[in-house]
């Protein structure tokens, strides 16, 4: 029997603010408080006098009754609220707490009397309010380690990572079975990212539009359904995982507009309740700044990207490649970055009648024979592929989007490689249809985004310059005036140069004369030793008449083996020397070849400007008079023209 | 006060199966699989303690501190860094560990867990010198390291010592590391070492 003091006792019954419980060593209950008497509804009268684990058979159920054989075996014994909740079942003190058991912190401890356990004595203290504290702190920094998981993911502002954070932080929030991030794209729902306990699924059931995220999305306001299967209207409000019973869906609104909706859900009916709401509400309205962050960004590069490739698309037409290289890698680019399979280039004959294909790339630049042998083939009168003729026709991009349609594109071109769509894209140069950019899609469910097709326009308008260009540069290079085996003016350079000087001469009433002379027996050295050696030989005569003459004097190729000099300020009797000293200085010394030394002569005609000479042809027809009778008198000699 | 090669690995055997109890113990309480291990056990005056602790860890600790009383008196206490006690207590209650803070709740899982171990090595000793001992109730206190040994060092007059036992806890692929430590009176240690000694 345990002796215990009577105002101590006394004491604790009425007002200890914990719950004090005294056994003997047979765990015989010998005091039960006030403060027990009044939360576990039992009173003293009730309990003394009966053995605790009989009293409580739930203690030895949770094996609780272990303590108690420590505590007689003289240790004390902590029992932690959060290791076992509590040590015996009562109902909480405040009613409205989320727990079913008041929540205790308990201490057991041997009393001794001679050395000796002669009994227990238990202090419950009631914890619930604290470790709901705890619970709801514990939550608010979760809540916003999550938030700022989500500020962080927007700094990262990959729009996959934020959403793939936010439906595991809200789930791991939540605690829901099932959360999915719903995205509004051109009117059509889409499933942005996905977690779930039991069910994966990648894409949105056909009925998405009749799902809670659906609702949340076209009213623009969160939604707590607390149970689906008491809502009237079931119909109309789907969970996405047909096995859920409670669920929530918040919107993402950006600037008014709605872009999408946070849903989760869970298989327990009312497993949700406001305050889930407005979590969901808050890391709804976090993502959503993300996801538009992230949108935006992503545009912005891609944005970045194209006026990269325009750049470069720009560089590469008005740099000095020949056309084929430029066209080679526009066609690249362009397919690359509207996302296209492939590029052709197809350009208007000058009659604008035939389509012929210049060009054809894939968008990562490798090479196929095939590719360009099937094109090749298509070269087709301009109304044999209607798809083109119409974006000629009406000088804007046609689109092809039904392979099906073989009337409107040939079958050799979009049957061998499977071809979903196409896009034409006519190429205008100074108001003018010179061709056609065709790009395609080879991929089943590719499509051209409106941006890719004014994408697409814009660079037609850059390979049309190219070409303009180009084309620009070939009559340039065809005008040219320079012979690029002799270095001296060609024949168009001696007719534009040598006018100038007629009239000049003419003008002024100064002397021109002019000499036209011919290599001998050219055709012998062609035959004999063949061109290359020919044209070394053709090259060395060229240079040593040039060093014959004054730098004022003109001296051109005039075709073959012909060459023709004017010869400013020269009377017909200087003329006439210097046709002579170009004769000797020719025959003097022999010409270096692959092929050793080689004498040659030449033999020349001289004729000067007067009254009767119109112009420069009329006084190279002079010369060339006279050149023949050099010729016709034996050759290696100066002949002077004579009417 | 040196042990002899005997008394050492008597002592060191003791404190294993001591220990051995207190994980047999946590396991149950926790339902997890819990292993504690004593790599080293120590003896050293309480004078000497600062530095033999200073070595060992830094810090904030927290320390589950019990005062015993009887026939052999003195003080326990389960020694943990704070990074530890965190650690520990996540462990064993399946809490996240991203907070580094112990609420009050943290705490008592701190407290009771130090009780069990410490329980379980003082039942030991009781049980071998057939003696017994009072504890008083655990309490936690979460200082530096310093200012819990200077209320060690501080208070009696007679010579103490202490017995450094270090201990390793294995739970779920992580180890804890941990100091048990129970300052003795000279008589009391003397008194345990002889029926130590006795037991072989």
């Amino acid at each position: 029997m345990i002796d215990l003091d009577q105002a101590t006792l006394q004491w604790f019954n009425d007002h200890a603010a914990q719950g004090i419980l005294i056994t003997d060593a047979q765990l015989t209950i010998r005091n039960w408080n006030q403060w027990l008497e009044t939360h576990s509804g039992r009173t003293a009268e009730e309990v003394i006098g009966r053995n605790l684990l009989e009293a409580y058979p739930d203690l030895a159920a949770r094996r609780l009754d272990q303590a108690y054989t420590r505590a007689l075996a003289g240790q004390v014994v902590v029992l932690s609220q959060r290791l076992h909740h509590y040590l015996l079942p009562m109902p909480p003190a405040n009613p409205h707490t989320t727990f079913t058991h008041m929540q205790q912190s308990v201490r057991i401890a041997p009393l001794m009397t001679d050395e000796r356990v002669a009994g227990t004595i238990t202090v419950i203290d009631d914890v619930t309010e604290r470790v709901e504290r705890e619970e709801k702190l514990k939550h608010q920094i979760a809540v916003q380690e999550a938030l700022q998981e989500i500020d962080r993911a927007i700094l990262t502002l990959d729009l996959q990572e934020c959403l793939q954070r936010l439906v595991h932080y809200t789930s791991a929030l939540v605690g829901a079975s099932t959360v999915a991030v719903v995205l509004r794209n051109n009117g059509k729902l889409q499933l942005g990212a996905y977690v779930s306990g039991e069910h994966r699924q990648q894409n949105l059931s056909a009925d998405a539009e009749r799902s809670i995220a659906a609702w949340a999305i076209r009213h623009g306001q969160a939604i707590l359904i607390e149970d689906l299967m008491t809502i009237e209207n079931h119909a109309i409000l789907t969970p996405l995982d047909p096995t859920s019973r409670c669920a929530i869906a918040a919107p993402f609104i950006v600037e008014d507009e709605v872009i999408g909706a946070l849903v989760v859900e869970a298989a327990r009916a009312r497993a949700f309740s406001e305050a889930e709401e407005s979590l969901v509400i808050a890391l709804a309205t976090q993502a959503a700044i993300a996801i538009q962050n992230a949108r935006l960004f992503e545009a912005e590069q891609r944005r970045r990207e194209v006026a990269h490739a325009l750049l470069e698309i720009t560089q590469v037409a008005s740099s000095s490649l020949e056309l084929t290289q430029v066209l080679k890698h526009i066609a690249q680019r362009a397919a690359a970055i509207c996302d296209a399979s492939r590029c052709a280039i197809f350009l208007l004959n000058p009659t604008g009648e035939r389509l012929d294909p210049v060009m054809a790339q894939f968008a990562d630049g490798h090479v196929d024979s095939d590719l360009w042998a099937t094109f090749k083939t298509l070269t087709a009168p301009v109304d044999a592929i209607p798809l083109l003729q119409k974006a000629i026709r009406e000088r804007r991009p046609a689109l092809f989007d039904d392979p099906s349609r073989t009337d409107l594109v040939p079958r050799a071109w979009s049957e061998p490689f499977g071809v979903q769509k196409l896009l034409a894209v006519p190429l205008i140069s100074h108001d003018r249809a010179i061709g056609v950019m065709v790009l395609d899609i080879t991929k089943s469910g590719g499509k051209f985004t409106p941006d890719q097709i004014d994408l697409a326009v814009t660079i037609g308008g850059q390979v049309a310059a190219s070409i303009e260009n180009a084309q620009l540069y070939s009559r340039v290079q065809h005008m040219a005036i320079t012979d690029s085996l002799t270095g001296l003016y060609n024949r168009r350079g001696i007719s534009e140069l040598g006018s100038r000087e007629v009239n000049r001469a003419h003008r002024f009433d100064r002397p021109l004369a002019a000499i036209m002379f011919d290599l001998d027996h050219f055709k012998h050295i062609n035959d004999t030793y063949g061109h290359p050696i020919g044209d070394q030989v053709l090259a060395g005569l060229a240079a040593r008449c040039r060093l014959s003459l004054r730098d004022v004097d003109l001296l051109g190729r005039y075709g073959g083996e012909e060459f023709a000099a004017l010869l400013s300020e020269t009377s017909l009797s200087d003329a006439r020397k210097v046709a002579e000293r170009l004769r000797q200085r020719v025959a003097r010394a022999p010409f270096e070849t692959d092929r050793g030394s080689m004498r040659v002569t030449i033999s020349l005609g001289v004729a000067p400007l007067d009254e009767h000479c119109e112009d420069l042809t009329a006084l190279l027809k002079r010369a060339d008079q006279a050149l023949y009778a050099a010729k016709q008198a034996g050759r290696n000699q100066v002949c002077v023209w004579s009417p | 006060m040196v042990l002899n090669e005997h008394q050492s690995d008597a002592l060191h055997e003791l404190t294993n199966i001591a220990v051995g109890r207190a994980a047999a113990a946590l396991s149950d309480l926790t339902g997890r699989h819990v292993l504690l291990e004593v790599p080293h056990t120590r003896i050293c005056s309480i004078t000497e303690l600062p530095v033999t602790l200073s070595d060992l860890m830094s810090g904030e600790v927290a320390t589950v501190h019990q005062i015993f009383t009887g026939p052999v008196a003195g003080d326990a206490l389960l020694l943990l860094s704070h990074e530890a006690a965190t650690i520990l207590t996540k462990l064993l209650t399946d809490e996240p560990i991203s907070s580094k803070r112990l609420n009050v709740s943290d705490q008592e899982v701190l407290i009771e867990i130090g009780n069990i171990v410490l329980n379980a090595c003082l039942g030991m000793f009781g049980n071998l010198l057939q003696v017994h001992i009072s504890f008083s109730v655990p309490r936690l206190h979460l200082d530096a390291l310093d200012t819990l040994l200077d209320s060690l060092v501080i208070g009696t007059e007679e010579l103490r010592y202490a017995l450094v036992v270090s201990t390793t806890f294995r739970l779920q692929d992580t180890q804890v590391g941990g100091h048990l430590i129970i300052v003795l009176g000279v008589a009391s240690l003397e008194h345990l070492l002889s029926e130590i000694e006795a037991l072989g």
